[in-house]
């Protein structure tokens, strides 16, 4: 082996730790701590997409009929059955055109007949996965805004999968640590409206009180609510601190709903309270005019996902600036209804299939104990292998400490995740690692038992044990894949680690570690015994 | 120079490895029945549920806050305390329960009702409700309300009061919150703390206060995301099995050597998930990272061994085939206990010194290089022996 050999090889070894120690500085921004290490909330939901396909019947059926009632087709009855939409009554002898029209006009619709009189209308496939994808579209759109104005540094809002049936999102959140708090403001739907109180027969708007059930509020009616009209809870807190709900009796139609809302901030009442002022579109702005100029005195309810908030009076007229006030905010829950308020309304619910949350304290907790660890074992690893093999377990540190190095320096240009298990990888690499050399040692001083000089027996030393090290390492790898391939979160860092570990570990301990040795062969060319 | 043995020549195969086969195969049927009968004490990634973990300012009496929790309609509560008992700290974990998939989430908001219940237990202090809880409010809602309530214009404020930046302030209160382990028990701690400033130590004092709990950690894994686990689990072990078996087959050219190492993987795989359920440590998703690494790392002893017997077959063509498997054992033997060694030291300062999250994986890690050093000799080389014996050199040599 010649000098100038070994000067490039040791050139190729210099260059690999300054790449290494350029991709790690500095090390704090460099290596991507996992939630399980710095805290923070890691969330998977699923988009109901079942309740968007919903939503699009309903609308579908609407419209529907009122294309059938231009014609005169109206049917009697329309019923949502399972995913499908039947139209019954219809006029027998008009039924083929009605056929014709839904064809024609509502494309996404296959229709057939279903017994005299009556069409069944089922979405096509491809329609209806395009509801879905775009549910979650929607629904991934609508949470990034919200978490962006939450503040969170490096959020991962991702749907999983591919494909329009992908129905899940995962949602992270460094840092953060107050779950309700975000699954409130990400998981609501955020869905406002407006709609008139219905006051009942014989009492004043004044003189009315919402009742505490809604068998009362039937018997107001005299026994049924009117067909245009529903109840809705408010949930209301009274002076002794007990909570109650009252029902109130809307109109089942909202004239004015979040869609037509331009902004929306967080403000304060008339009395210092918190509150949210709103804006709406100009179009929604006239409505809303005329809506407050012709019912002036009567309530005006505000509803947020199905539940009153407040019913206040109309007093005068409003045009596109408004308030909400009167539903007990505080200054948080204000902030957040507003900031929801912008992002708009999720088009469907969301369902948490997983949660994790880290306090920053727990976190910090195991970066502790996982550092602690494998340092204690790496050092016992490595006075162990200075006593045994004493000048050549210098090689072995230098190699081990080159090894961890160039495992730290991929991660970081791989942008890969350091978590707890991931620590427990590199510990174990660091036992695993001196395997490589263990295999190498022993050879040589077989050779060397068998009389060789001491460059013989490196040499050869290095060469039989070299299929041996590949073979071994390459199992384990396969191993570590497939941990990767199957891997989530944490236990994917593991599996990174590992890797990483055990592709450095053929490096540093086949060509490293062979460099080592002849760089002392050169400075010592008679050498006659070996420290090993 | 030191050696674990100077030229070492023990009889592993002839007689011996009848008896030690023998053993293996009784551990083994042992571990499966442990398995069988006593099972895992599954953790929530595999059992779902939900699990909160939480640090006590005061030592918690477990009794009164099962009750609390009970009351709550949680269900069946296990409490269990964890780490030292100075730590005050609780695993809270609610099986989960009845709730339907699609009312309103698989049960995601059982942790609400847990951390719900525990604040209600302290709302019976006066004046505690519906101020600002510093000991598990988060960054974002701190610098939030410290915004909303700082006086608006700050050249209103005399100017050597320090400009009292709200992302600051919170940024130096939550970090000292966590050099605390995530609990404040006076509220003078925080208005001592560096870039507190006068007006927010004045806000904090009046509109917040010390909540008697801190919060550690949630785990909540639903039905659906816990069966995807478990199938990603089968799927994992059962592919990096037929990559080795692939593998060896293929280096070897032998099937019977690949069939050797793989029943001494099953062997060392069995064993480590028996001790897993005889020692009732928890079996989470890292435990499956521990028992994937079990399957690399006996199988990496096992090539290390096959090797040096492929290499010595080669060498002496006309020994007797025990005779060279054993002789490749005993030369091998100085290296097998070197690296087991130090895998072992690696992974028992994890063990030792890990904490408790890491502390079943090491366990599990631990039994399983024991496992995989032994099985490398008396079962995958025993094998082979076994089956040059019986089928006839044609299925052993390589």
């Amino acid at each position: 082996m010649s000098f100038a050999d070994v000067r490039v090889r040791l050139a190729i070894i210099a260059g690999v730790m300054a790449l290494c120690f350029y991709l790690l500085y500095p090390l704090r921004e460099t290596i991507n701590l996992g939630l399980d290490l710095k805290g923070g909330i890691h969330m998977l939901m699923r988009v109901k997409t079942n309740d968007a396909v919903k939503a699009e019947l309903d609308l579908s059926a609407e419209r529907i009929r009122a294309a059938l009632g231009e014609k005169g087709l109206a049917p009697s009855r329309i019923d949502l059955d399972g995913r499908a939409l039947v139209f019954a009554g219809l006029d027998e002898a008009k039924t083929d055109d009605a056929h014709t029209l839904l064809r024609d006009q509502f494309p996404q619709f296959a229709v057939e007949s279903s017994g005299t009189g009556a069409l069944r209308l089922t979405l096509r496939p491809p329609d209806e996965s395009g509801i879905r994808d775009a549910a979650v579209r929607q629904a991934l759109e609508t949470i990034r805004t919200r978490i962006d104005k939450f503040g969170v540094a490096e959020p991962t809002i991702q749907r999983k999968g591919v494909g329009p049936d992908a129905d899940q999102i995962v949602v992270q959140l460094p840092g953060v640590e107050d779950p309700e708090r975000v699954k409130d403001l990400i998981g609501s739907p955020a869905f406002l409206e407006w709609k008139l109180v219905k006051i009942p027969p014989g009492v004043t708007t004044e003189q009315f009180r919402p009742p505490d059930n809604p068998q009362a509020l039937d018997a107001a009616f005299g026994g049924a609510l009117p067909a245009d009209a529903e109840a809705l809870p408010q949930e209301v807190q009274g002076d002794d601190g007990r909570r109650f709900t009252l029902y109130w009796p809307v109109t089942r139609s909202s004239p004015i709903t979040g869609n037509d809302l331009k902004n929306a901030r967080r403000d304060q009442d008339r009395f210092g309270g918190a509150a949210v002022n709103f804006l709406l579109t100009a179009d929604a702005g006239q409505r809303f005019q005329e809506l407050t100029r012709l019912n002036q005195g009567q309530l005006l309810a505000i509803v947020l996902d199905r539940k009153i908030i407040s019913a206040p009076r109309i007093n005068a007229v409003i045009a596109e600036r408004g308030i909400i006030e009167g539903g007990n905010f505080t200054v948080e829950s204000a902030e957040d209804l507003a900031l929801k308020l912008r992002s708009g309304a999720l088009p469907a619910g969301l369902d948490i299939l997983e949660e994790r949350t880290v306090g920053a304290s727990l976190g910090a907790d195991s970066i502790r104990h996982g550092i602690t660890a494998s340092i204690i074992g790496s050092v016992v690893v490595v006075l162990f292998m200075l006593i045994y093999y004493r000048g050549a377990g210098i090689n072995t540190t230098v190699v081990l400490a080159i090894n961890i190095l160039i495992l730290l320096g991929a991660m970081a240009s791989l942008h890969s995740t350091l978590t707890l298990p991931g620590i427990a990888g590199i510990a174990l690499t660091v036992g695993m690692a001196v395997d490589a050399n263990v295999l190498v040692f022993e050879r040589i001083r077989e050779e060397l038992r068998h009389g060789r000089t001491v460059k013989a027996a490196i040499s050869s030393g290095f060469e039989k044990a070299l299929t041996t090290i590949i073979d071994s390492n390459l199992t384990t790898l396969i191993a570590a894949l497939a941990l990767l391939g199957f891997g989530t979160g944490p236990v994917k860092g593991f599996a990174v680690t590992l890797s990483i570990g055990i592709v450095a570990n053929l490096f540093t301990a086949v060509f490293m570690s062979r460099t080592l040795f002849d760089v002392l062969l050169n400075l010592r060319p008679r050498l006659e015994k070996l420290s090993i | 120079m030191l050696q674990v043995f100077h030229n070492a020549n023990f009889k592993f195969m002839w007689a011996s490895k009848w008896y030690f086969l023998a053993l293996s195969g009784v551990a083994l049927l042992a571990a499966f029945g442990i398995i069988i009968i006593k099972g895992f004490n599954y953790g929530i990634d595999f059992a779902g549920g939900t699990a909160v973990q939480v640090r006590f300012s005061q030592p918690p009496r477990l009794d009164a806050l099962r009750v609390v929790l009970e009351g709550a309609g949680l269900g069946d509560v296990t409490l269990q305390s964890i780490g030292e008992a100075a730590d005050n700290e609780v695993l809270i974990r609610v099986e989960r329960t009845g709730m339907s998939e699609g009312a309103g989430g698989e049960g995601g908001d059982v942790s609400q009702k847990v951390l719900g219940a525990l604040r209600g237990m302290q709302d019976g202090e006066a004046g505690v409700r519906d101020r600002l809880d510093l000991n598990t409010v988060s960054e974002p809602a701190l610098r939030e309300f410290l915004a909303g309530h700082l006086p608006a214009s700050p050249d209103l404020a005399p100017p050597d009061a320090g400009t009292a930046d709200p992302g600051l302030a919170a940024e130096s209160i939550i970090r000292a919150r966590n050099d605390r382990n995530g609990l404040f028990t006076d509220i003078g701690q925080v208005a001592g703390i560096p870039g507190v400033t006068g007006p927010v130590a004045a806000i904090l004092r009046e509109r917040a206060t010390l909540g008697g709990f801190s919060l550690r950690g949630i785990d909540f894994v639903g039905p659906t995301a816990g069966k995807e686990l478990m199938r990603n689990t089968g799927w994992a072990i059962l592919g990096s099995v037929l990559g080795i078996l692939v593998y060896v087959w293929f280096r070897f050219h032998r099937i019977a050597w690949g069939l050797a190492s793989i029943i001494a993987l099953v062997h060392d795989v069995t064993i480590a998930a028996g001790a897993m359920a005889l020692t009732g440590k928890e079996f989470s998703l890292p435990i499956v990272a521990a028992l994937l690494t079990i399957l690399g790392y006996s199988i990496n002893d096992t090539i290390v061994l096959f090797d040096r017997i492929r290499e010595n077959l080669r060498l002496y063509r006309d020994v007797d085939f025990e005779k060279v498997v054993n002789a490749s054992v005993n030369q091998t033997l100085s290296r097998t206990i070197l690296t087991s060694f130090t895998v072992f030291v690696a992974v028992f300062a994890l063990f030792l010194y890990g904490g408790d999250k890491l502390n079943p994986m090491s366990f599990c890690l631990l039994v399983g290089l024991v496992s995989g050093t032994y099985s490398t000799i008396y079962i995958a080389a025993a094998l082979l022996v076994v089956t040059h014996q019986v089928l006839g050199p044609r299925y052993a040599k390589a």
